[in-house]
């Protein structure tokens, strides 16, 4: 069905497959930007990826201005102003974000200090402040989930006041991707399926939010299917190019799919127990999503039933009768929940996930206080939350 | 000041093989393109409707190995490695994309498909340019590679093996557009 009115947008170049880092300096040189800012973490760097994207300047006008390789995994406000006066000091006219959500997330806010020419984030709290089209940037995430390279969000946590400032604009898009098979190769088996389960999560929660258009839809449902085919191999094997390459794909897929269509309650409560213990985002995510499904059965099961096709194949889709696909693709989630979870230990309880039984009450208030919440199809209050995460506590 | 404010940790490593191979095939190239305006009645039709004078430039961005191609009266010939101001310029966008067609992994209009190729200039000219650069290469490559990247391969009839033998022995070593006045 077709919303009466939906918005649409992701104006993002993607520059995908065999050797495409190496296209980076020609995407900046067409965006007229000849000494970037490459924004980075200790992980990139130790992969050696950091190496692959320096050689990509052999022989070209664009040269690396500057490097930031010390981002945290939940950058800041003191992060992102030290990497805007390393873009100062030397003189950089461009920004790449080279890394997982934290790097891109970080290189997004940077790009926002610099063009405003301010010297501190904070004074640009609030919303709607950014009015003109920031510096060329790029994103090349090295983590196949969080969609961040087609999102048009970053955020950055105030230490100082202990939240996270979420700045959401169209300026922060970045104008290419870059999805290079090489840059996923070596994340290790247990972020591979976190962060996979991640995008899955995008792709589910886009399709059944309020915000769903027939856009967004052709997204999460490309997504899902590559994700079905894809994952466990990434996993299992993760010298497979093509199915890292498939992942790299489905998470962008994703990312457009709910950058555009929000997510829903699943978020919220990950974002509740990623605020309140330290939940990696994708492990929340993985735990909450059949639960989520199961509780917006009511509201959304047909949308859920069309998602069985992609989420478990055709045989499994015609072979089972109408009425019972929504709660079959419930089933099917958990499956692959099972099957990740044997394959590379990846925590599918809360319990595994080391919250403490005391601390749920905390983690479902945050929950119910979580933007996402608002875009779900089934409203959620604080009872709710709490019962599902206690249902996801130790449900084996 | 490009040049001089740079990152000093992060520097792109030599790729001395992949630039001396990309070079090599350019190098290859031209002089057979040269040979072949002279020798297979296919290119020398086609370098007769280009215009008269014309440079012809084959580049990989931004500062990579080069080949420049001078058409000037009536004849083709190879004109060397350093950069000019072309009429047309084809150029690949990185050394690793022009390795990969250069290496023979990958065709050349597979290589356009996936943008790793790209041109300033006249596109009708470039797409004879490619005919004749196609013609010239199933000389170049044995069969079994030919086959690979090449759309057409004709049979090697021993007219076409004599135009391979004098490619390869007279006009890649010394160049042929020199001879086209006694060839023709
Ligand atoms: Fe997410």
């Amino acid at each position: 069905m077709i919303p009466s009115y939906y918005e649409y947008y992701n104006p993002v170049k993607v520059v995908a497959g065999n050797k495409a880092v190496d296209n980076l300096p020609y995407e900046l040189e067409q965006l007229g930007a000849k000494r970037p800012l490459v924004v980075t973490d200790r992980g990139v760097v130790g992969a050696g990826l950091m190496q692959i994207v320096a050689d990509a300047f052999l022989g070209q006008e664009a040269v690396l201005a500057a490097v930031y390789e010390d981002t945290p995994p939940d950058s800041s406000v003191e992060v992102v102003n030290e990497v805007a006066r390393l873009y100062k000091k030397n003189k950089c006219d461009s920004i790449v974000g080279l890394g997982g959500g934290s790097a891109i997330d970080t290189a997004k806010a940077v790009n926002i200090v610099v063009t405003e020419e301010v010297d501190d984030l904070i004074t640009l709290m609030g919303a709607e402040v950014l009015k003109k089209e920031l510096k060329p940037f790029i994103a090349i995430p090295t983590t196949a989930g969080t969609g961040s390279e087609v999102t048009l969000v970053a955020v950055v946590a105030d230490t100082k006041r202990g939240i996270k400032m979420p700045f959401t604009s169209y300026y922060l898009l970045p104008k290419v991707a870059i999805l290079d098979p090489r840059m996923t190769l070596t994340m290790p088996p247990k972020i591979t399926a976190a962060t996979g389960m991640d995008a899955m999560t995008h792709a589910v929660e886009a399709y059944t939010c309020i915000q769903k258009n027939p856009l967004s839809d052709a997204h999460a449902t490309a997504a899902i299917a590559l994700i079905r085919d894809n994952i466990l191999t990434a996993v299992k094997k993760g010298s497979d190019k093509a199915a890292r390459f498939a992942m790299a794909n489905a998470s962008l897929l994703a990312g457009a799919a709910f950058s555009n269509a929000m997510v829903g309650v699943v978020h919220a409560l990950a974002h509740g127990v990623g605020g309140v213990c330290h939940v990696p985002h994708g492990v929340g995510n993985t735990i909450f999503l059949p639960f989520g499904m199961e509780f917006n059965l009511d509201t959304v099961g047909d949308l859920y039933g069309e998602l069985l096709l992609p989420l478990a194949g055709e045989d499994v889709y015609f072979n089972t009768p109408k009425k019972n696909r929504p709660a079959r693709a419930v089933e099917a989630v958990r499956d692959l929940n099972r099957q990740l979870n044997k394959a590379c230990g990846l925590p599918i309880t809360l319990k595994q996930a080391g919250v403490p039984l005391d601390k749920l009450e905390d983690a479902a208030n945050a929950a119910v206080n979580d933007g996402a919440v608002t875009y779900n199809p089934r409203g959620v209050d604080y009872e709710d939350a709490l019962t599902i995460m206690k249902a996801a506590y130790d449900w084996l | 000041m490009n040049d001089e404010m740079v990152s000093h940790r992060w520097k792109p490593r030599k790729k001395r093989g992949k630039t001396f191979m990309v070079q090599a095939g350019l190098f290859l190239l031209g002089r057979a393109l040269e040979a072949a305006a002279v020798l297979d009645p296919d290119v020398r039709r086609e370098v007769e409707g280009w215009k008269d004078p014309m440079t012809i430039m084959l580049h990989v961005h931004s500062e990579g190995p080069t080949m420049v191609l001078k058409k000037q009266d009536g004849v083709l010939r190879y004109a060397g490695s350093s950069p000019v101001d072309a009429d047309l310029t084809i150029f690949f966008k990185n050394l690793e994309s022009a390795f990969l067609v250069f290496s023979a992994q990958m065709s050349s209009p597979q290589g356009s498909a996936e943008h790793r190729v790209s041109l300033k200039g006249d596109a009708g000219q470039a797409m004879s340019l490619i005919r004749c650069m196609e013609t010239t290469q199933a000389y170049l490559f044995p069969k079994f590679i030919a086959k690979n990247v090449l759309k057409k391969v004709p049979p090697m009839t021993l007219k076409r093996a004599g135009v391979r033998a004098a490619i390869l022995g007279v006009g890649v070593p010394i160049g042929l557009g020199r001879f086209a006045g006694l060839v023709r």
